[in-house]
């Protein structure tokens, strides 16, 4: 049994991470009594160095996509092929391995990271499933733009067609599963639900309920003590920005223990940056918060500055034409791993306000540090909270002034001590998820005639 | 042209269908002959629909759905463009009038599917016309469609209120509110057909057993891509709604155009309002939504709001494909609050067993009591309540469905009752005069201000108290013979223009049927004459006068600022008992 995994983007972090889980999961499983032997397909030109972790047993090849031409196909791979019209798609796409490599024409099963494929969707040629992380743009359509032709809408368009002609769909939430129904128009018999086995980061690092007690307490004075915070804050903010070294900030609040809470978040339209920064400014002008914003995530430092990018800069001359949002909100980027770690540490609390999205992690890394979350309600996050028992607060991410209410809740959580957080992690799930994907590859290969 | 005329008895209707219609399931129009149609449940009418030459194919494909037994009542002929598409004047050329000569000959009576149709104004025939309603009536400043001409729409109606018998509409509201308060026809000349309750599926010939069963038609009906589409948007949607699982979405069905009065960008709002619920509802429109090229009000709301994936449309669905969509819908809505008649969807909708949410609106309310509209209606202007609304009538999908099964159970009506009134109407009309010409008994008949006698007389200046100036070389106006009446002489009392009595005019008379010219002269020593012609027609009988010459009255008289060509003027006619049959002129 020879099963291809496919990544058509040049994807890095958790869904890259995914990939070697699959991989690595794939590899170790027996078909038959028989080794399934595994290829890990990246793009053409893609940095292979940020491959760590994966299985000596797996393959990684280089593919790019290829327009569908059954006569270039057949010639190229010497199949006789009839160029049959296997869809009524203007195009189709088939995954090219480069340097000569057969483990995409070899492979039994095709594992697809996601259906999103750019020059048509996929050439059925061998029985393939696809991994449908989510489908944020059925709720949030701006992170593609308002042009209903474009590219990415195409291509997302064909995603759903290359859903509906696959073996089976694979998702790790309920409700991506009931996108797979009814936005990418897949039969429900198709939907195939794994549980979260995306492993979080900080796994063996596990808090004592002393150090909550020690955070709970230290927080709980600095608000009592009604500081004087603008001295850190106003024009040494603006300064430091200017100086482009938010960072040093950061530093200098978790070292004069200035109480604040994280915001992790990255630069695209789902994570709500308009109505999160409605709501931080009521917050600070209206409730009187307290507490300060760090915000961090991939590229966000983006939006300390003008951009050619017209949603970095809407977001950034918000910031910037607010002074609540100028003194009260720090900018900090991306974090190293392990600086992320003592903010997330160290914050009274992580802010998760997203629109949409499969859910994410960070509120599960932040209960295991014993940190608490406010988390915007939407139904994969609350699968998560569920599935992990995580004590958290909710908002409705749509309403800024819900959000704003509940920022200053959360302050007079924290203000009473009640900082601490747990979250339930089973080892099974990595184990149940590998049976339930061997089930799926072993339904699928049944149809490679 | 040729009619499938058999046996004297049989109601011989002639049915305009103007305008080009490419598929025979984009207007609701069709809807209504179907069930028109459907009542019908004998020989003892004909129906001819009139259509123009690009309607043909579209009306071939519509009857083939109707019932074999009944598409024998059902005949389909090519009108000219003069008479099908250019309905807002009379301006028939002289093929057309010959067609339309013709055409009255074979036919009892008209039943025209809307009021405006001006084109007919000069047909022989008596008319009957519905008028399911007036938008601009229900809203005069709201909207303003480039495509539709009010005033071309409302001149047309009026003058068309002048040759119009009956008039038949689908409520007490539009009788009062349209007809009577905004045309000023009376009471008497309009019935009240109101909707009748019918079963989609009985209705479509074809059984559905189930929501898998209807799913798996829509499939295979989209298979063969019938449904319009931009080629952008194919690309997209095509192959996708081929595969699309219809049984096991919840959707809300839209069967609707996209006129600006038909409130359609509420479900676009609404849309937008489920989707920051989560809920994984999509939405489905009959209306063609267009993405890229020159998106009307409803496509544009949708893309703006970036639910082209969320709002899907499916036009031109034949009968029994629009029935599987009822049948898969987890609920339908009806967006328009103001409707002619208490909507078809309705009844369309419950009968396939999903329930349907109206706008509020007047007419909705004139067939619900008061206890039952909580079930039905919504507020047309709150899309948020019409969200909730939605979500509400999924949840508890068994329980309303029932309830609005029993409301439209009690409708009193049923298809049979309604086709029978409305022919039995058509028959009634067919044996009396045609509406707005008077009836030739003996007396006199003044043709000047306020007189009745023909309101679709053409060729004539504004009548004057006197009597009415010839504005063409060919003016007429017609008269009714009863069949049954005998031979009699009219004599028309016709004037010269009093300032040119230098010289002498000349003219002629025919009568239709009659193929002699009666000629006359006045002018040098008298300034009018009186022909007197003998008679002997029955029906409809077109009386031309033919001028000549015509003449200004400021070519003799330098004083005059009347610049009016004029021929002949007509003071009045006396309709007498026949005296010698030499009272003609020589032809």
């Amino acid at each position: 049994m020879r099963c291809a995994v496919i990544m058509p983007h040049h994807w890095a972090g958790g869904m890259l991470n995914f990939g070697i889980l699959l991989c690595n999961a794939m590899a170790s499983m027996k078909i038959s009594s028989e080794s399934v032997k595994v290829s890990f397909c990246v793009p053409e030109g893609y940095d292979v160095s940020r491959i760590v972790n994966l299985s000596d047993k797996v393959n990684l090849v280089l593919f790019r996509q290829v327009q569908w031409d059954a006569e270039e196909y057949n010639y190229k791979t010497f199949a006789s092929l009839k160029p049959e019209p296997y869809s009524v798609s203007t195009y189709m796409t088939y995954p090219e391995a480069l340097n000569n490599a057969l483990d995409i024409i070899l492979a039994d099963v095709w594992i697809l990271m996601t259906g999103l494929f750019s020059k048509g969707p996929i050439m059925p040629l061998k029985p393939y499933i696809v991994y449908a992380p989510d489908f944020i743009q059925r709720v949030v359509p701006e992170i593609y733009g308002p042009d209903p032709v474009s590219p990415s809408w195409v291509m997302d368009a064909w995603q759903s067609i290359a859903m509906q002609r696959s073996q089976g769909i694979f998702v790790t939430s309920k409700q991506t599963g009931r996108d797979a129904i009814s936005y990418a128009g897949v039969s429900a018999s198709k939907i195939h639900l794994l549980p979260m086995a995306n492993v979080p980061f900080f796994k063996s690092k596990v808090i004592d309920s002393d150090y909550i007690r020690l955070k709970s307490e230290r927080i709980k004075k600095s608000l009592s003590q009604r500081m004087d915070l603008t001295s850190m804050s106003g024009e040494k903010i603006k300064e430091l920005s200017e100086n482009n070294d938010q960072k040093n900030l950061m530093r200098n609040l978790i070292k004069q223990k200035v109480p604040f809470f994280l915001w992790v978040t990255n630069i695209t339209q789902h994570k709500n940056h308009e109505r999160a920064l409605e709501a931080l400014e009521r917050y600070y002008r209206d409730e009187g918060g307290r507490v300060k914003c760090v915000m961090c995530g991939p590229n966000t430092q983006w939006f300390n500055k003008e951009s050619i990018y017209p949603y970095v800069n809407t977001v950034y001359k918000k910031i910037s034409e607010s002074e609540q949002l100028r003194k009260n909100l720090i900018i900090v980027g991306e974090l190293e791993i392990s600086e992320y770690q003592i903010a997330l540490q160290d914050a009274a609390f992580l802010w998760h306000n997203v629109l949409y999205d499969n859910g994410t992690f960070s509120v599960i890394e932040a209960a295991r540090l014993g940190t608490r979350s406010l988390v915007s309600k939407y139904p994969q996050m609350m699968e998560i909270v569920e599935n992990f028992e995580i004590n958290c607060e909710t908002f409705d991410p749509w309403d800024p002034i819900d959000a704003s209410n509940s920022l200053k809740r959360m302050e007079h959580l924290v203000a009473n001590g009640e900082v601490g957080a747990s979250a339930k992690i089973s080892d099974e799930e990595l184990s149940i998820f590998s049976e339930r994907l061997q089930l799926l590859i072993e339904m699928a290969a049944m149809n490679n005639k | 042209m040729t009619l499938d005329v058999q046996g004297t008895d049989r109601l011989r209707v002639a049915c305009l269908i103007p305008g080009r219609l490419t598929s025979a399931f984009a207007e609701g129009l069709f809807q209504y002959l179907t069930l028109l149609v459907h009542g019908l449940t004998d020989n003892t009418v004909q129906l001819s629909l009139v259509v123009s030459d690009d309607s043909m194919s579209a009306f071939h494909q519509w009857r083939n759905y109707l019932p074999i037994t009944q598409q024998a009542n059902v005949i389909i002929i090519t009108g000219p463009n003069d008479i099908t598409i250019d309905i807002y004047e009379d301006n028939i050329g002289a093929s057309g009038k010959i067609w339309l000569q013709n055409f009255d000959a074979k036919i009892d009576v008209w039943l025209l599917i809307r009021p405006d149709i001006a084109s007919l104004l000069s047909t022989d025939k008596p008319i009957v016309s519905i008028f399911a309603d007036f938008v601009f009536a229900a809203y005069p400043t709201l909207f303003t469609d480039p495509n539709y001409s009010v005033e071309q729409a409302y001149r047309a109606t009026t003058r068309m209120a002048g040759v119009t018998t009956m008039y038949i509409c689908f409520s007490d509201y539009v009788k009062k509110n349209h007809i009577i308060k905004f045309f000023d026809i009376e009471e008497s000349r309009i019935k009240v057909v109101p909707h009748a309750p019918f079963n989609y599926e009985q209705l479509t010939g074809k059984v559905i057993h189930n929501k898998f069963d209807a799913a798996r038609k829509i499939r295979e009906y989209l298979k063969n891509g019938e449904s319009w589409r931009e080629l952008d948007q194919s690309q997209q949607l095509t192959e996708f709604l081929q595969l699309y699982p219809f049984e096991e979405v919840e959707f809300a069905f839209i069967s609707t155009r996209a006129r600006p009065h038909k409130n359609a960008s509420l479900i676009v709002k609404a849309a937008a309002e489920i989707r920051k619920t989560y809920r994984n509802m999509i939405f489905i429109v009959t209306a063609p939504v267009r993405w890229v090229k020159s998106p009307d009000y409803f496509s544009q709301a949708i893309v703006d709001a970036g639910l082209q994936r969320i709002i899907l449309s499916v036009t031109d669905l034949p009968i029994d494909i629009h029935a599987a969509f009822y049948k898969c819908a987890a609920v339908t809505v009806h967006p328009s609050p103001f409707e002619g008649g208490f909507p078809f969807t309705a009844f369309e909708s419950v009968s396939s067993g999903t329930p349907i949410l109206i706008a509020d609106g007047p007419v909705a309310r004139e067939f619900l009591v008061e206890e039952d509209r909580p079930d039905f209606l919504f507020d047309p202007l709150s899309h948020r309540e019409l969200a909730k609304r939605i979500i509400s009538a999924v949840d508890n999908r068994p329980n309303l469905v029932e309830r609005q099964r029993d409301v439209l159970g009690r409708f009193p009506r049923t298809l049979y009752q309604n086709s029978t009134d409305i022919f039995a109407l058509c028959r009634q009309v067919a044996d009396g005069k045609p509406f707005g010409i008077s009836k030739a008994d003996l007396g006199l008949y003044d043709f000047g201000l306020g007189s009745a006698i023909d309101k679709g007389a053409k060729g004539w200046w504004p009548a004057e108290p006197w009597g009415r100036w010839a504005s063409e070389n060919h003016a007429s106006l017609r008269l009714w013979f009863p069949s049954e009446g005998a031979a009699v002489t009219l004599q028309l009392e016709l004037r010269c223009p009093p300032w040119a009595k230098s010289r002498s005019f000349t003219g002629h008379i025919t009568i239709e049927g009659d193929g002699r010219v009666y000629q006359f002269e006045c002018g040098t020593s008298v300034n009018h004459v009186t022909v007197s012609i003998d008679c002997a027609q029955s029906g409809t009988v077109e009386i031309s006068i033919h001028s000549h010459e015509l003449a200004r009255p400021s070519e003799n008289d330098p004083n005059s600022s009347d610049q009016r060509a004029l021929g002949f003027g007509l003071e009045r006619i006396r309709v007498c008992e026949q005296l010698r049959s030499d009272t003609a002129l020589n032809s």
